[in-house]
């Protein structure tokens, strides 16, 4: 444009200059041929730059006036071919289809093609990133949104817990302080015990030195005894030789006696007296006898005070030997009474302690429980934010939805795609519904797909079962319903192009979803139909 | 007749001898047959004590022909009457009677040294 408005300043300023260089030229013929006739000269002169100002005006202002306005003719067509194809450009741009807005590119210079073009698919690449990006969020705080989730649960339950343990914790100190109070009365006891024990100690030491003196009196007793039991032996000597005597005596009796009788009446008075010889010798073997049973009676004694001496000295040795065992032990347990008063003091020191330290322990946690419920507190409110930030890349994801770009995250890319394989099956309903079902099996993140005519009226449809599973399906759902109503419907038919819903609860699985609807035109151009989608938010997220 | 009560002698066992005999003793520089009354009485009766020999003689032999008789117990002497015996002629139990209350079977020791004496084993009571 600048070279044009410049071409055409120096053409208008051309013809001035022609006729004033005319001029000039002239009057400088005039001036030098002034000795001619007048009148001839002039007519020359006039005729001579006539001609040459009229060559000189076809030559140079004419003929390039002819080729400028050519020019500009079709600079003014090229400009109009260039803007009509900015402007188709520009339309599908704000149509947000961005493969069409490449169609009309062709018609632009090369240098400004290549600049729409770049400019389109960096477009592009920014909203499929941004695509990308917003699925990739919203993956991102879905997970934020769980962990944080989780760890507000766990806070609390981890808050709960710090309150078990403070209150187990203050538990803990006051049965520290209860050990510390009993470990003092324990080493108070164990004290008064080592006291005992010395008393203990000392009256068992004075039990065995009577125990001692016993055993020493128990052996001169049996000393005794033994020496009774040899006087016994003795007497028993005694009393055989008695008894021996009064057999004697007996026999020599009896004798006088068969002497006496042999005699006849002169021995009548020696049998007599060898009568009472033997009857005297007869009471000495009874009283023998009768001593003997004494004896037997005090030797029996005598070895019982024996065996009796001998048992008593060595029970006394045992008790002895016990009571030594009973002093030792004694003495052992005054020193592990002693031990243990220390080791009751240690404790009552250790405990009072314990209790301090479980004091500074329950401060701790009280604080740390604090610290835990406002970091619970703050779980919550950044599950909230993840939850915003889910919304936001949802509806970051929808507005990326509503470009249409060559990349398969793109649905209005899909559709138009799949209303060109539907269109191949025009007027048969049955295939029609074979290439829904497989479009739905290609893409499981589609709850429903659809076909409406131009005036609403539902031709076909086909639900996804994985997802909506056997639950009855809407009463509004079924061929030749009129869904002329739907926003989306109208956008359609308005724009004949393409529509994209907000977010919206499923009435077949609850889950959010948002419909995307595409004209569908027949070879000739004309808009026959609309092709919808409900995508599952959850699905498509997750793919 | 009874000769002299002494003391328990002791005897000798003669081999093959009869079972009243209990053996040869010395006595008074003799030897002397030595009877068993236990034996001779209520047949043999083993390890009776036989704490007094009662010395037995013929009256008209003087020492020479003598028996001991080994008893239990020589009790007491005593004269007794014939007619306040139970007469029994042959046997060496010759009587019966009672001395002080208790019965008493009187032997006649002459029948010992008869030469047809036999008394055979577990001869009468006594």
């Amino acid at each position: 444009m600048a070279e044009i408005r410049e071409t055409r300043v120096v053409r208008g300023l051309l013809g001035p200059l022609l006729l004033l260089v005319v001029v000039l030229v002239a009057g400088g013929l005039l001036e030098a041929a002034s000795d001619l006739p007048r009148e001839d000269w002039f007519v020359r002169a006039f005729l001579v730059i006539g001609l040459l100002a009229m060559v000189g005006y076809v030559m140079l202002v004419h003929l390039p006036q002819r080729r400028t306005a050519r020019d500009l003719r079709e600079l003014k067509e090229q400009y109009t071919r260039q803007c009509g194809a900015i402007e188709s450009t520009l339309t599908e741009m704000q149509q947000g289809d961005l493969v069409n807005a490449l169609t009309p590119v062709d018609a632009l210079r090369e240098d400004m093609r290549r600049a729409v073009q770049a400019a389109t698919r960096a477009l592009a690449a920014l909203i499929q990133q941004i695509q990308s990006s917003s699925v990739d969020v919203s993956t991102a705080a879905g997970t934020v949104q769980k962990v944080s989730s989780e760890l507000a649960s766990a806070s609390s339950q981890q808050a709960a817990a710090v309150v078990e343990i403070t209150a187990t914790m203050e538990e803990l100190a006051r049965t520290a302080g209860q050990i510390a109070t009993n470990a003092a009365n324990q080493a108070n006891l164990a004290a008064r015990s080592e006291k005992a024990g010395d008393a203990g100690a000392a009256s068992v030491a004075s039990a065995v030195s009577g125990v001692d003196a016993v055993r020493e009196h128990m052996d001169a007793v049996a000393a005794r005894a033994d020496t009774l039991g040899s006087r016994s032996r003795e007497i028993y000597r005694i009393l055989d030789l008695i008894t021996e005597i009064a057999q004697e005596t007996h026999i020599l009796a009896l004798n006088a006696a068969i002497e006496a009788s042999a005699a006849g009446e002169h021995g009548e008075r020696f049998s007599v007296v060898a009568e009472e010889v033997r009857r005297l010798a007869e009471r000495s073997r009874e009283s023998v006898d009768s001593v003997r049973v004494h004896l037997d009676e005090f030797a029996g004694s005598i070895r019982g005070v024996v065996v009796a001496t001998e048992e008593g000295s060595k029970a006394a040795g045992q008790v002895l030997e016990q009571s030594r065992s009973a002093q030792e032990a004694i003495t052992q347990q005054r020193e592990a009474l002693a031990e243990t008063a220390q080791a009751a003091r240690e404790i009552s020191l250790a405990t009072q302690e314990q209790r301090t330290a479980s004091d500074q322990v329950v401060l701790t946690l009280k604080e740390v429980s604090g610290v835990i419920q406002r970091i619970a507190d703050g779980l919550v409110r950044y599950t909230g934010a993840a939850e915003r930030l889910d919304q936001l890349a949802l509806s970051i994801q929808l507005l990326t939805q509503s470009f249409r770009i060559e990349s398969q995250h793109s649905l209005k890319h899909q559709l138009y795609g799949w209303t060109q394989r539907l269109s191949d099956y025009a007027g048969n309903l049955e295939a029609v519904e074979g290439v829904l079902q497989e479009i739905l099996q290609e893409s499981p993140y589609l709850e429903l797909i659809y076909l409406v005519d131009l005036s609403g009226s539902m031709i076909a449809f086909v639900v996804n079962r994985e997802l909506v599973g056997e639950r009855e399906l809407p009463g509004s759902l079924a061929v030749g319903q009129a869904y002329a109503d739907r926003p989306w419907f109208q956008a359609v038919a308005r724009d004949q192009r393409s529509a994209v819903t907000p977010i919206y609860d499923s009435l077949m699985t609850g889950d959010p979803c948002f419909t995307i609807a595409v004209a569908m035109h027949n070879n000739d151009g004309e808009m026959v139909g609309t092709l919808g989608v409900d995508v599952n938010v959850r699905n498509w997220t997750r793919i | 007749m009874v000769r002299q009560v002494v003391r328990g002698l002791s005897c000798y066992p003669v081999p093959g001898s009869q079972p009243y005999l209990l053996g040869l003793a010395q006595f008074a520089g003799e030897p002397l047959a030595v009877l068993d009354l236990h034996a001779l009485i209520a047949g043999s009766l083993p390890g009776a004590a036989h704490r007094a020999t009662v010395i037995l003689g013929r009256g008209d032999e003087g020492a020479k022909r003598v028996l001991g008789l080994a008893v239990d117990e020589a009790v007491a002497v005593t004269s007794l009457a014939c007619e306040e015996c139970d007469q029994e002629s042959g046997s060496l139990v010759a009587a019966s009677t009672e001395v002080d209350g208790d019965p008493v079977k009187v032997l006649d020791p002459s029948v010992l040294f008869s030469d047809e004496w036999n008394p055979g084993v577990g001869g009468s009571d006594g």
